[in-house]
């Protein structure tokens, strides 16, 4: 089978024995290569960064806390990356040791996606392929 | 012209199509030599989702060892997988994950290959 066809959207189909293959052709943007994953980082961070730490309440959105399990190891990260990005890092360490270096390891995770989204700019070609049975 | 649906079968969608494209350029030769590293050095997305399940039993981030995120992997290992939130995006992210590692992996493979022949 060769993959040729024209532009975005492009069907070319196949008979194979049969069913008939259908190719359907179209170019991923550098968004959709990406995916979801930097827009979570980034928007806890941002999050975490605009709310005061100090005013946490009993309120939480740990799934853990919430069905009642205490002693978590993560527990206190979201308080000690607010402190850190407030820039209060005494109480940053003492709230989680991981939390300087989190707001670090994240902002490199989310550098390196939107590296390899603009490496990949222009998009490339997707393909998406089905087989359908021309007696079906 | 190489085709991957004789040399690498297994591959599905995203992975297929982007191989695919990698070595329609390659000779027989260079494209089945491609084939067998690539095989060898790619991870399956089932690798990285069962590894993120462990997650929520064990040992939280295993999945970004295997995928070269040394950073992201001790994060995970000492916040439980950033108290189970990391763990799960990565369930719901696993095969985008698995597909930007072996990207990676045929690119590196592929200018191998070439410089090889």
């Amino acid at each position: 089978m060769q993959f040729a066809g024209g532009g975005v959207g492009s069907e070319n189909s196949y008979d194979i024995g049969t069913s008939r293959i259908v190719v359907t052709k179209r170019t991923r943007t550098a968004f959709s290569a990406i995916g979801f994953e930097p827009i979570i980082w980034l928007g806890a961070l941002l999050w975490l960064g605009f709310s005061e730490p100090q005013s946490h309440s009993d309120f939480t959105l740990c799934p853990l806390r919430n069905i009642g399990i205490s002693g978590c190891p993560g527990c206190g990260l979201g308080r000690s990356v607010s402190y850190a990005l407030h820039g209060h890092f005494s109480e940053s360490f003492q709230m989680h040791f991981a939390g300087m270096p989190a707001v670090l390891i994240l902002l490199f995770r989310v550098f390196s996606l939107f590296k390899n989204a603009t490496r990949n700019r222009g998009g490339y070609n997707h393909f998406t392929i089905k087989q359908r049975n021309p007696y079906g | 012209m190489a085709n991957v649906m004789q040399l690498m079968p297994t591959l599905e969608g995203d992975e297929m199509t982007y191989v695919q494209g990698l070595i329609k350029e390659l000779s027989d030769n260079q494209a089945q030599q491609f084939a067998n590293i690539y095989t060898g050095r790619r991870k399956d997305p089932q690798t990285i989702l069962l590894t993120s399940l462990i997650g929520f039993v064990g040992v939280a981030g295993v999945q970004r060892f295997l995928l070269d995120q040394i950073g992201m992997g001790l994060l995970y290992l000492f916040t439980a997988g950033l108290c189970f939130v990391g763990t799960i995006i990565d369930l719901v992210n696993h095969k985008k994950l698995t597909f930007e590692y072996n990207t990676k992996v045929a690119q590196q493979v592929v200018v191998m290959v070439k410089a090889s022949n």
